[in-house]
């Protein structure tokens, strides 16, 4: 178990008649940041709370750090750390009382290093003895951030930790992340931003309340994303649709962003034959490129949505 | 559970409206109303005491025979004596002294209602207010045992309110030892049954009213609406108070029994409050 952070096993929430999360079997291997993507309202918060300990589920059971979740949930608790969808600070305290209270409910004693050290790191100190009432959405987060790290967890769990902040927050929130990668801490990332996904993310699993997908963010653009030809046209064949049919191993296409793409089945055979095709039916083609699918292409695509912008 | 009270104090002490409502307005109201009231009633009882003195002055050189004004009102009119009802200590009590009496033992029944409508304003606060703002789940997310978290609420909403019910029942004794002398104020208000209601009562009643609002938290999404809700709940016992006020109630002997009940009932309102406070539950109510 040395090498697994969380291993669920049919692990699942039902609200009423609601199932937000199917049973779900997933592992997180120790060390390693894991996206867990998904739509808003996909179940992605339920997850991260049942794993936290912070809500029962209706069914299975996980293993998180070694402890069982039911059993062992005030042991899991003093080993991981929570970024909760809302920072939840209380306004009239500052950031150094406030993480003076949550160093005492982890029973960290003489934590007033640790809080100075945090208070730099996300650069509060200036801050760090004035009520938090006034703070903007990007200072609350990284509050949030310095409590959730303060007492040096295993085991982080992110809830959409850049949602709602500008560039240079955001840009922070990534560079903690990625240095809790590098220090070995497991962070299990729950968010709806691709970019943020395939950036940060040794693995993605895209969710919408069951697994759809768990693997590499360039393995799952390859796979889910497709291989595809971009073609820039000038004379576009009246009948594009019935000119691209008769081609047995193209698999669909789409324009985007004035672009011509066409899913084919091995490209790099395929190409010179498809221009040839085309050319033949009356196109002139102005470039051609291959084309790489985004992660959020992959992701849309397993979620079976139509990515924006899609003519077709 | 140090730490919980510590910042349930600090939030109590920085929210300044919480603050004055909980804190002030009730303190102002213990201090200022009833000696106040007894200042000006013992002042227009020494004046007409001197108007008696100098109608017998006068009847004396004058043959005059003339009555205060107070005395022809009062002939008459023969009626349940109100302070005697209270205490039966105080039916032997001159007129003047039975009207002191009467606004004392009133504004100590005020007092005793503290205890049962301040806890709604703190309750709220620490309860509905926290788990709607979001700062409640950070919290649940720590090592800190459910009841640990369920008492320092509970605590932390129902002990200003007690400290204000004893601080302002202090106050309230000095003030009246002050107009009706100590001896008698021992007599009538240091007795087992006013001690038990002041001391034992007021957390029992307390700590209901909490609770109360815990069970209610768990359907009720707004503080505000909880707060109406839990005036609801209490008005029964606010019924009861107004009974001991009118005189309907008396204070001795048989008060201690009409508090057994809430004493009672703080065990299974404790019970469903833990259910209802469960870290697995919680988070899934309503918002």
């Amino acid at each position: 178990m040395t090498g697994v952070a969380i291993l669920t096993s049919g692990l699942g929430r039902r609200f009423g008649d609601l199932e937000a999360v199917a049973p779900l079997d997933l592992e997180v291997r120790r060390g390693e940041v894991l996206g867990f993507l998904g739509p808003n309202g996909a179940g992605k918060t339920t997850c991260t709370r049942m794993l936290s300990t912070l809500l029962e589920p209706t069914c299975g059971s996980a293993i998180v750090l070694g402890h069982d979740l039911e059993a062992g949930a005030e042991a899991i608790r003093k080993r991981v750390g929570v970024l909760t969808e809302q920072p939840g600070l209380h306004p009239r305290l500052t950031p150094r009382e406030h993480l003076a209270f949550f160093a005492g409910l982890h029973g960290l004693s003489r934590p007033g290093r640790r809080i100075d050290a945090q208070l730099a790191l996300l650069g509060l100190e200036e801050h760090a003895d004035r009520p938090m009432a006034g703070f903007s959405k990007g200072m609350a987060q990284k509050v949030a951030l310095a409590r959730t790290l303060l007492h040096q967890p295993d085991l982080v769990f992110l809830d959409e930790p850049t949602s709602g902040l500008d560039v240079d927050s955001c840009r922070v929130v990534r560079d903690l992340v990625l240095e809790l990668r590098r220090r070995g801490t497991t962070v299990f990332l729950a968010t709806h931003l691709m970019d943020e996904a395939e950036r940060l993310c040794d693995r993605v699993a895209i969710f919408r309340h069951r697994l759809l997908a768990l693997d590499a963010p360039e393995a799952l653009r390859a796979r889910f994303g497709g291989q595809r030809v971009a073609f820039r046209l000038d004379d576009v064949p009246g009948d594009l649709e019935s000119v691209l049919r008769e081609v047995p191993w193209v698999r669909d296409y789409a324009w985007q962003g004035g672009e011509l793409l066409v899913r084919v089945d091995q490209p790099d055979l395929r190409t010179p034959d498809l221009v040839g095709h085309l050319v033949a039916r009356g196109a002139r083609v102005r470039q051609v490129r291959a084309a790489t699918a985004t992660l959020e292409e992959a992701v849309l695509g397993t979620l079976g949505i139509a990515p924006a912008g899609d003519d077709a | 559970m140090g730490w919980l009270l510590w910042r349930e104090a600090l939030d109590l002490w920085r929210n300044r409206r919480l603050f004055v409502g909980v804190i002030v307005v009730p303190l102002v109201l213990a201090a200022g109303m009833m000696p106040g009231l007894l200042a000006i009633v013992a002042r227009t009882e020494q004046a007409v005491s001197a108007q008696v003195q100098v109608m017998r002055v006068r009847q004396e050189l004058l043959g005059e025979r003339v009555e205060p004004r107070s005395q022809k009102a009062g002939r008459g009119q023969a009626g349940p004596n109100p302070v005697a009802l209270l205490h039966p200590r105080l039916a032997n009590e001159p007129a003047g002294r039975q009207v002191l009496w009467l606004i004392v033992l009133v504004s100590l029944g005020y007092i005793t209602i503290f205890p049962l409508v301040l806890p709604l304003t703190t309750a709220a606060n620490a309860l509905v207010q926290e788990r709607t703002e979001g700062t409640l789940e950070p919290v649940l997310a720590t090592p800190v045992a459910t009841h640990e978290l369920l008492w320092a609420k509970v605590l932390g909403a129902s002990l200003p309110p007690v400290a204000i019910t004893w601080l302002s029942w202090c106050i309230q004794l000095g003030v009246a030892a002050h107009f009706l002398g100590w001896p008698a104020v021992r007599d009538v208000l240091v007795t087992p049954g006013w001690v038990m209601v002041v001391f034992g009562g007021a957390p029992a009643a307390s700590m209901l009213v909490t609770l109360v609002l815990v069970l209610l938290s768990a359907r009720i999404p707004d503080a505000r609406a909880a707060q109406q809700w839990g005036a609801l709940v209490v008005l029964p016992a606010m019924g009861l108070q107004a009974a001991l006020l009118s005189g309907a109630v008396r204070t001795d002997g048989v008060l201690p029994w009409i508090l057994l009940p809430w004493l009672l009932l703080l065990w299974p309102a404790y019970r469903m409050a833990v259910r209802v406070f469960d870290r697995g539950a919680i988070l899934a109510l309503r918002r």
